[in-house]
């Protein structure tokens, strides 16, 4: 269900913003599956990320007097990004209390949290997502499902381009050598 | 198409992820080998599937020969495996041997020699003519059943079944790179992790044969010999005996004789299978100590951490601490907390005092006159941290320690949402999730509306729609402006 045009989403996002709570549920109808994806993606972790989901859409709901009108996703993506990512820190430090050894920029995500019934993303899909550390699936995400460019990223995730430029050619190398990897072992081209 | 091209092709997809803009000439390039090589092709793929995951996950399209090599290595070896699965199921112990001996693992990091142990029994559980308890290990070869009991046994730290009462099972784990379970006769609930790449887990019975890489599913075997195949979590493979087969992804049910029926899940399944499933998630671990309850008289019905776990004698491994209840009609129940210090082997018998009258719930009173050591906000601490470890099972004993030890605190108050969400999300008990959430709501308090959401969900997990609608409509009158309300609107709206 796409917005269909500037003048509408303005409009819906005024009446929210004035606390109009069919027009607050109607947003929220629209942006929820895209709001889980992005929270999905950057997580990792379905439990976080239905909790992050559920924050992010209050966010959305308290600061939709901003949204100015010209891209409602763009406008979303950007809160949905900025609290994820903001989610995805805290976890790292609580989980540092325990860690404290492991490096943080390549802490991977456990993926034995995954929910495989859920219908979110390809499960495939999120295996190789899940293979990548945090840092790097962010960057892959945010580039290459999200189409923001390393300057957008360097500033969502306030670190400098070409740190972003950094993780994101490690991540594609990462992704590139599973990819390859797997067909090793495709059994229409025989095994190794 | 030369290495070399493909070389090329990654330095200028990688120069065009970072942000540089390529000439018109090199894009043309880069799309006609895509056509050509199937790797890039598959690199290019994976792209567009995350782009279209974005707000249309269901549109996500699963890379073409892109799942772990665990799966596509376990792919080529099943059809190597079924012309041999029936002749194994009736002639295992000749047969088996020589067929593992012939094949060839291809693995490229051979697996570990794979071992079994007892992880929970209770009631009468036997291995082979001996009766069997936790710790034992399971032989290769050797017939598992019960009859009336429950038992789960752990594979490979990594795999668990368990078994419904008159069921009986084989193993076979002669061959590193694969475990097989044969299933005579019953029922049972298999929760499986990850494999190690090069091991495949099958279960088989006379007439199918089902391959599961990380998922939870349960096989049954009917009077008349069909097979029931329900499937939770997760995707697995059925074959029938005719060798038709079937990928199943959850979920889903399949009826398989002579042919493969695939149905989806009816109401009432995940009933079904619910306590297997709780069996399993709770019998997931053989660290810790073995642990024998006996109860005078015996036949004693026994909760750990909340899930019925069957009858006495009951024997577990228990991690670091659990909370335990006996109870038998006519009898006062008894409960106490078994906490494991040094590893050894724990034994404790429980003395049931008769009563006149039917006993009342002593849960308030289950660890009354226990010396307390620590305080609420203190082990809530510990169980937030523990969650965000992931260490779930850990936190959400310890939610429940908090609950027993600390009942009138308003921590104790908050761990029952926090269990609620967790049995929800990350260890999917919705049995249990709608105990959490019903006690915070007995008590009541500020999170009343996440504990009525929170119900509602577990509702809708356990197939209890009819009761599930009815609390929805209260909760949408109650809090129609809430973000719960707008999901709870529009999955109306998507039924």
């Amino acid at each position: 269900m796409a917005v269909r045009n500037e003048k509408e989403a303005l409009s819906l996002a005024d009446q929210a913003a004035a606390g109009d709570r069919s027009a607050q549920r109607q947003l929220v109808d629209r942006l929820h599956r895209r709001v889980q994806s992005i929270a999905l993606s950057i997580l990792g972790n379905a439990l976080d990320a239905e909790d992050t989901t559920q924050v992010i859409l209050m966010e959305i709901l308290k600061s939709v007097g901003g949204f100015r009108g010209d891209n409602l996703f763009a406008w979303s993506d950007r809160i949905a990004v900025r609290t994820a990512i903001r989610h995805a820190r805290q976890r790292r430090i609580r989980g540092l209390r325990f860690q404290s050894t492991e490096d943080i920029d390549n802490l991977p995500l456990s993926s034995d949290s995954f929910d495989p019934s859920e219908p979110d993303l390809s499960r495939d899909l999120r295996d190789y997502l899940t293979q990548l550390p945090e840092a790097r699936r962010a960057a892959l995400v945010l580039r290459h499902m999200m189409d923001f460019s390393i300057d957008e990223i360097a500033e969502l995730t306030e670190v400098s381009p070409n740190t972003v430029k950094d993780r994101l050619l490690h991540a594609r190398q990462q992704l590139r050598k599973l990819i390859r990897r797997d067909r090793l072992f495709d059994p229409s081209r025989g095994t190794p | 198409m030369s290495a070399g091209d493909c070389q090329r092709w990654m330095a200028l997809t990688d120069h065009a992820a970072a942000g540089e803009d390529l000439p018109e000439k090199d894009q043309v390039w880069l799309a006609q080998h895509a056509r050509t090589c199937d790797d890039c092709a598959r690199e290019t793929h994976f792209y567009s599937s995350l782009r279209d995951a974005l707000g249309r996950p269901e549109m996500l399209v699963v890379p073409p020969h892109a799942a772990r090599p665990t799966n596509r290595h376990a792919s080529a070896r099943r059809a190597l495996l079924v012309g041999l699965a029936l002749a194994a199921c009736v002639a295992f112990a000749v047969e088996m041997p020589r067929y593992l001996r012939n094949r060839r693992s291809p693995s490229p990091v051979p697996p570990s020699p794979v071992t079994a142990q007892v992880l929970f029994a209770s009631g009468e559980v036997h291995l082979g003519p001996a009766m069997a308890g936790a710790g034992q290990r399971v032989p290769q070869g050797e017939r598992f059943s019960t009859d009336n009991g429950l038992a789960c046994m752990g594979i490979a730290s990594s795999i668990t079944v368990c078994l419904d009462g008159a069921s009986a099972a084989t193993l076979a784990l002669t061959d590193p790179s694969q475990v097989v379970v044969y299933l005579d006769r019953g029922r049972l609930m298999v929760r499986l992790d990850r494999q190690p790449a090069g091991r495949i887990f099958l279960v088989r019975t006379a007439q199918a044969e089902v391959q599961a890489v990380g998922t939870r599913f349960s096989v049954g075997v009917a009077g008349d010999g069909k097979t029931l195949v329900r499937l939770h979590e997760g995707k697995i493979a059925v074959r029938a005996a005719n060798h038709v087969s079937s990928d199943l992804a959850a979920p889903a049910q399949a009826d398989v004789s002579d042919d493969i029926r695939v149905t989806p899940m009816p109401a009432g399944a995940r009933g079904e299978d619910q306590l297997l499933s709780d069996l399993s998630a709770l019998s997931r671990t053989e660290k810790g100590a073995e642990v024998l309850l006996n109860s005078s008289p015996r036949g004693a019905d026994v909760t750990v951490d909340s899930t019925a776990m069957g009858k006495t004698p009951l024997s577990l491994f228990v991690d670091t601490s659990a909370h335990v209840r006996l109870s038998l009609p006519g009898y006062e129940p008894v409960s106490d907390w078994i906490d494991v210090t040094d590893g050894r082997p724990i034994e404790r018998t429980f003395t049931l005092t008769a009563l006149p009258a039917p006993p009342s719930d002593s849960s308030a009173r289950a660890t009354e006159g226990r010396h307390v050591a620590v305080s609420p906000s203190r082990l809530l601490g510990t169980a937030q941290a523990l969650r965000a470890r992931g260490d779930y099972d850990a936190c959400a004993r310890i939610y429940r320690r908090l609950w027993s030890e600390f009942p009138g605190s308003e921590e104790a108050k908050v761990s029952m949402i926090s269990l609620g969400e967790l049995e929800l999300g990350g260890r999917r008990r919705p049995a249990a999730a709608l105990e959490a959430f019903s006690a915070y709501l007995r008590i009541g308090g500020s999170l009343e509306r996440e504990a009525r959401f929170g119900r509602i969900r577990a509702l809708r997990m356990l197939d209890r729609d009819a009761e599930a609608d009815t609390e929805s409509d209260g909760f949408l009158r109650d809090y129609p402006t809430s973000v719960p309300a707008a999901v709870l609107r529009r999955h109306a709206h998507d039924k």
